[in-house]
């Protein structure tokens, strides 16, 4: 009866919450051009953000209340509201949050696993001049004629590759060919998605496409992330006392209840920045309403005002495309030297094509959103991106902090370790739930721990062990394979989801035994994936190292990093088996375990 | 080569005043100073640590702008605070003694916060 309340009541928070902070926020983008002189996009975009701020205050407001039935408001029963809630939502969210910080976590090395992965890409650092008329163009013009745009990217120092993108012929997804910059040969296709284009949309998508849904469930699970941020301040604050502690060799609770604070409260301005910034990003998918009142439902407006674009029809005529290595050097001229990162062609071949240059945004923590719009026939500017906008150059500046799309590898390696931190949080976090209740659970003959339990390793341990697989099976299987129609790429995923499937079934099947046994199989693939990568591309870590490959002989020592503390994990596990006596014992710490408990079991 | 060692004063600064600031706590303070356990810093040296640890962190947040600008350095400031801290926190659950000689220099310096400052 108690838990049916406790969901109810979540249900309405979270519906009535969102609905409450859509309709402000659509009222404000609506309102504030008519009140005052702020331009339209500028008031989406400031409504639209604040929106979220909105949402977390109702949210914890509607959850949070201590209600009536225990008296007044007083602090320790807010505490206890404010644990209920943390408790709720971690177990509930805890394993999507535990997905999305692994998977964002590898994208910090995103372009790093493509090399990898793609063995053909791994080319020496692109020349300082490269002519985009000889290389991409012509590729272009031979693969997609009569195409109505294609885009070129500039190789970079992690990319040392042109990529050229145009509309496939035969109707499907775009195509995106890789290109060496110094001969413009095509490269071989890759036959996978990466690091880029499966592990990257993973992290914001959960690559579940059908009505957005894998971004609509990875925004509420970020929504989650602020809920259980606050609300862990709130409830261990008297950690703060001990700020700095952890014991290993105290009792499991203690210990995980301990790494699980530490990484949060170290770590905070990360865990709150990363979710909010997250959400701010897609702003105008979660509040629709905010464009769709100030522009009275017109996306292109909307977006042309917001993000920039020019647009002009077909003429009919054909005309030469004029140099784009020409209209590269104008936008140079503009932004500074090697500084465009893009170009893509409109209407190619036609009088009234024209061309889009893009400033690259590795020099500054805000994204890019310069832009240069040329004629694609006389190379005139027809105009820019305009300038100044202080709430967008905010929202831009979020994403960029969120994005990571500077030149920088420092930040890159203290992004990666604040991203292990979170997961570490999510994972002790689970630990000391499944600790504090295991032998009161197995008292009373409660299945909740031992289902969570399997739902904790599945989603840990599982993970790792689906992406270790999605690894070894890019580098096992054939250039040219293919199984029922799917294509090399989709083998790869159809191994990721396969062995993470057979994961949670092996969790359920070994129950405890199964943390040990899922750590010696990553221990396993992890080394499995250097040895293959070592004997299918020659590419071991000590060449790597010598032909300035970093990247390449970066994962592969980040793999035998992993394997060595999966490794050690798995020992100390099978040599140090817990003992549910132990654990009783750290109970007693915690004036909040027994409520929390008691709410948990309904 | 300049901006370098400001980057790792950003680091080392860093990591110290988190250090200053744990050993406030008695658990640590006597960790690290080998005391017996009823022992626990006095309230003028507490004060000093907050001091010296507060000012240690403003001087890492300067470095860093100094040394990436205040966009970067601000960002580069908060990531190398969390890893300090998680850095500090594991030198007093592994080896405690490592902070010794910080509390031996906060504790001989004289009341003047100016000696203090010179002697970290």
């Amino acid at each position: 009866m108690r838990a049916a309340l406790v969901f109810l009541r979540i249900l309405l928070a979270v519906v009535g919450g969102y609905g409450v902070s859509a309709a402000l926020s659509a009222g404000l983008a609506w309102g504030l051009p008519r009140v005052s002189s702020t331009p339209r996009g500028e008031a989406v975009v400031l409504a639209g953000m604040l929106g979220f701020v909105v949402y977390l205050g109702v949210l914890l407001g509607a959850l949070a209340w201590p209600g009536r039935r225990r008296g007044a408001a007083s602090r320790p029963s807010f505490r206890r509201s404010m644990s209920v809630l943390h408790t709720w939502a971690g177990l509930v969210l805890g394993a999507v949050l535990f997905a999305v910080f692994w998977m964002g976590t590898l994208s910090v090395f995103d372009r790093e696993i493509d090399r990898w992965m793609m063995p053909s890409t791994r080319l020496a650092p692109p020349p300082a001049s490269l002519s985009l008329d000889d290389t991409a163009r012509k590729a272009a013009e031979r693969l997609a004629p009569g195409a109505k745009q294609w885009s070129i990217t500039l190789p970079s120092e992690r990319t040392p590759v042109l990529q050229l993108r145009y509309p496939d012929p035969a109707g499907g997804d775009s195509v995106l060919r890789y290109l060496d910059p110094r001969s413009g040969a095509l490269l071989s296709p890759p036959g996978t998605k990466g690091g880029t284009g499966f592990i990257f949309p993973f992290h914001f998508s959960l690559h579940i496409a059908w009505l957005d849904l894998g971004i609509w469930l990875v925004g509420l699970a970020a929504m989650a992330l602020l809920v259980l941020v606050v609300s862990g301040v709130v409830i261990h604050a008297h950690f703060f006392k001990e700020f700095f502690t952890f014991r290993p060799h105290k009792a499991l609770t203690r210990s995980s209840l301990d790494l699980h604070t530490t990484m949060g409260v170290l770590a905070l301005p990360f865990h709150f920045v990363m979710p909010l910034s997250g959400l701010i990003i897609f702003f105008s998918l979660f509040f629709p309403g905010t464009w769709q009142a100030a522009f009275q439902g017109d996306r292109a407006a909307f977006n042309r005002e917001v993000f920039g674009g020019y647009q002009r029809p077909r003429a009919g005529e054909p005309a030469p495309l004029a140099s784009l290595d020409v209209m590269r050097a104008r936008a140079e001229e503009l932004w500074g030297k090697g500084t465009v990162s893009s170009l893509r062609v409109m209407h190619p071949g036609d009088a009234a094509g024209h061309v889009e240059v893009r400033r690259t945004s590795a020099d500054q923590v805000a994204l890019s959103r310069e832009q240069l719009y040329l004629d694609a026939v006389t190379g005139n500017v027809l105009g820019r991106a305009e300038g100044q906008r202080p709430v967008l150059g905010v929202q831009r500046f979020v994403a960029g902090i969120h994005f990571l799309q500077f030149d920088d590898w420092a930040l890159r390696w203290l992004y990666f370790l604040a991203g292990l931190a979170g997961c570490t949080m999510i994972v002790t976090g689970f630990l000391f739930w499944l600790e504090s209740r295991r032998s009161e659970h197995a008292r009373q003959g409660l299945a909740g721990v031992r289902v969570v339990e399997a739902l904790t390793i599945g989603s840990v341990t599982g993970i790792v062990v689906a992406t270790l697989a999605f690894f070894v099976a890019n580098r096992l299987l054939p250039a040219q394979a293919s199984l029922w129609g799917m294509p090399r790429e989709q083998l790869e995923m159809v191994a990721f989801y396969v062995s993470w499937l057979v994961t949670f079934a092996h969790a359920a099947l070994r129950s405890r035994a199964a943390w040990a046994e899922q750590c010696w199989v990553i221990a396993g693939l992890a080394v499995t994936a250097v040895v293959l990568n070592a004997w299918t591309t020659g590419d071991h870590v000590l060449r790597a190292l010598g032909r300035g490959a970093f990247g390449v002989a970066g994962m592969d020592l980040l793999l035998l990093v992993a394997a060595a503390l999966a490794a050690a994990a798995a020992r100390r596990l099978e040599r140090r088996p817990l003992r549910a006596s132990a654990v009783r014992g750290a109970q007693s710490h915690l004036e909040n375990a027994a409520g929390v408990g008691r709410a948990a079991h309904g | 080569m300049a901006r370098g060692a400001l980057a790792a004063a950003v680091f080392a600064a860093s990591y110290l005043g988190c250090a200053l600031l744990a050993l406030r706590q008695r658990p640590h303070f006597r960790a690290v100073s080998a005391q017996a356990p009823s022992a626990r810093p006095s309230a003028a040296l507490r004060a000093r640590l907050l001091y010296a640890g507060s000012l240690t962190l403003v001087l890492s947040l300067c470095c860093s702008w100094l040394a990436h600008g205040v966009s970067f350095g601000s960002l580069y400031w908060v990531l190398a605070l969390g890893a300090t801290s998680v850095a500090v926190t594991f030198t007093l659950t592994w080896r405690p003694h490592w902070l010794g000689a910080v509390l031996r220099g906060v504790s001989a310096g004289s009341q003047s916060s100016q000696s203090l400052l010179g002697r970290n």
